[in-house]
């Protein structure tokens, strides 16, 4: 097997070869930046998050009550900073999933649904997401 | 004495047809195959990495759904929130806390580091990251359960 | 594929000899082991068990490959294994052994336990009992790739770091441990394989004989090429010749990012 020679190949294909020409769902360079882009900035936003919640708002114990929270989440910079952490963690989270999922070795409609139910999921959490720090924003 | 069809080449070998089949292909993984990531015999480290940051990773997706459900009872006005908050605060809730800590720690931390890796900027420094991230990871979670468990408590 | 559990006894269609000699190597006999053997024969339904060996005489420095011998010689005839070179230079015997990828060759099986279980690798087809039909690994190589060829000197290959330059990919004996070892390739047989992108990578990092690199990059660019990978590093671990192929397809990734192509050298420690 280890010997020095030219390749060559059987006249008829294996699965391995076979399955290549089939048309895949898998993650591409383009998945990988994101997912990657995402999670360090997560790390980012995640550090603002916690620590702007527990460390420097409210003298003990961070956010507490109602309108504490309401307060925080209504400072321009606060939303700001929510709204990006809500994208990234929902654009992280649903690649992740997919990512988990197309390890199962799905069927090709399945990896379809899978596509297609990530983006439907992640933008049902971006939508309600946005909702609901817009309108406890606005009460504030 | 070689012959078409189903003959065979002696006594007790398989047939002509049956040598054409692919034999099986054994895999790895606990029962079935989509097991094979989490599967720890045999394995070594960047195994556990990866099974325990897909585990946490599960589990943060489960948070992420949970804590927009917490964060729904601000719509519900003062008191719900509050009462809830009151629940929030007890023993049992803040030990969980704990718990999510080390899975944001966890995979937050071996996230960068497949990020270092997986971009080639340190390929070949998979280990020696780990257990950097392992001995960041401990302080800052033993830092954090003291403040959520005694410095809150 | 689960396999039933069938233990050969002297009533048994090759019973063992009573009298069965000398351990196979490694000088005097100092213990017995048991082995659990996965057996299939083609050519009737899917029969594949474990076959248990009991009492296998070895010595300190008796290899697995000379236990698996001793058993065929002394119990069982049909027992169906491959080897070479018994020097771990050609790949040939490559096996799991309680799980792990190793070569028989060279895996001494005093420290293994006193059962110690033999399965053919996975992710490619078994042709019998112990022995996989290495096809399919070849073709995960992508169409064009042209790592396997014939050797030669050329004449503009250029050594600038010396010949220990030259210690990297040449090593790799094609021994299918890799891709055995690889839980992506257990989900997904489309993918390249660590030793397909091993070697788009050495051929990137050392380039000769005309190689455009451009290419080989796009080709790796591909679903089920570097990007399949999940980083958990067991090629790395089962290589037995310090290829260090996950550590490989990381470089690629970081020259397909944009980033320049990480050399990768052998662990200093690995013989």
């Amino acid at each position: 097997m280890a010997s020095l020679r030219t390749r060559t190949r059987p006249g008829t294909s294996t699965s391995a070869a076979r399955r290549r020409r089939t048309p895949r769902a898998a993650s591409t360079a383009r998945d990988w930046k994101l997912v990657t882009f995402t999670g360090v900035g997560l790390l980012g936003l995640l550090l603002v998050h916690m620590i702007g919640h527990h460390f420097v708002v409210g003298e003990v114990g961070g956010l507490r009550n109602y309108d504490q929270v309401l307060d925080y989440i209504a400072h321009p910079v606060i939303f700001t900073i929510e709204s990006f952490f809500l994208l990234f963690v929902t654009v992280h989270a649903m690649l992740g999933v997919r990512s988990v999922l197309l390890d199962l070795d799905p069927a090709p409609a399945w990896r379809r649904a899978i596509d297609v139910g990530a983006v439907v999921l992640g933008l049902g959490t971006l939508a309600y997401g946005y909702f609901l720090i817009g309108t406890l924003a606005s009460r504030a | 004495m070689r012959r078409d069809g189903e003959a065979t080449d002696g006594p007790g070998l398989p047939t002509r047809g049956a040598r054409d089949v692919r034999g099986p292909v054994l895999k790895k993984g606990v029962g079935v195959t989509p097991t094979a990531w989490v599967d720890p015999r045999g394995r070594a480290l960047g195994s556990f990495a990866f099974s325990v940051n897909r585990i946490t990773a599960l589990g943060l997706v489960f948070y992420l759904y949970l804590h927009l459900g917490v964060l729904s009872m601000l719509l519900r006005g003062e008191q719900a929130w509050n009462d809830f908050v009151r629940l929030a605060t007890t023993t049992v809730f803040l030990s969980l806390d704990v718990l999510l800590i080390f899975g944001l720690l966890y995979h937050g931390l071996n996230g960068l580091r497949v990020a270092l890796v997986g971009t080639g900027i340190a390929p070949d420094r998979q280990k020696a990251l780990w257990w950097a991230g392992g001995v960041i990871g401990t302080v800052a979670l033993a830092y954090s359960a003291f403040h959520i468990l005694v410095g809150e408590g | 594929m689960s396999a039933s559990e069938v233990a050969t006894t002297a009533d048994g269609p090759n019973p063992p000899e009573r009298d069965a000699g000398p351990a196979p190597a490694g000088g005097e006999v100092t213990d017995t082991r048991t082995f659990r053997v996965f057996r299939w024969k083609r050519g009737g339904a899917d029969d594949s068990h474990m076959e248990t060996y009991g009492g296998v005489p070895i010595g300190p420095r008796t290899t697995v490959l000379e236990a698996l011998r001793w058993i065929q010689l002394h119990l069982d005839r049909s027992l169906i294994l491959r080897h070479s070179c018994f020097h771990a230079s050609c790949g040939t015997c490559g096996l799991r052994v309680n799980g792990r990828e190793v070569l028989g060759c060279v895996t001494f099986a005093h420290d293994l336990g006193t059962v110690i279980t033999v399965e053919p690798i996975a992710n490619v087809p078994v042709l019998a009992d112990l022995v996989v039909d290495m096809t399919e690994f070849y073709e995960r190589y992508p169409d064009g790739w042209t790592q396997l060829r014939t050797s030669g000197f050329l004449p503009d290959a250029e050594t600038p770091g010396g010949i220990d330059g030259y210690e990297r990919y040449e090593d790799c004996i094609e021994c299918g441990l890799c891709l055995s070892a690889c839980p992506i390739a257990s989900t997904s047989e489309g993918y390249f394989g660590p030793a397909a992108l091993a070697a788009a990578q050495r051929l990137l990092e050392e380039p000769r004989g005309g190689v455009d690199a451009r290419e080989i990059l796009d080709q790796a660019d591909d679903p089920l090429g570097a990007w399949r990978c999940h980083a958990i590093f067991e090629c790395t671990e089962a290589c037995p010749s310090g290829v260090r192929p996950a550590e490989r397809i990381m470089s690629l990734r970081g020259a397909l990012v944009g980033g320049s192509l990480r050399p990768i050298h052998r662990e200093p420690s690995e013989p």
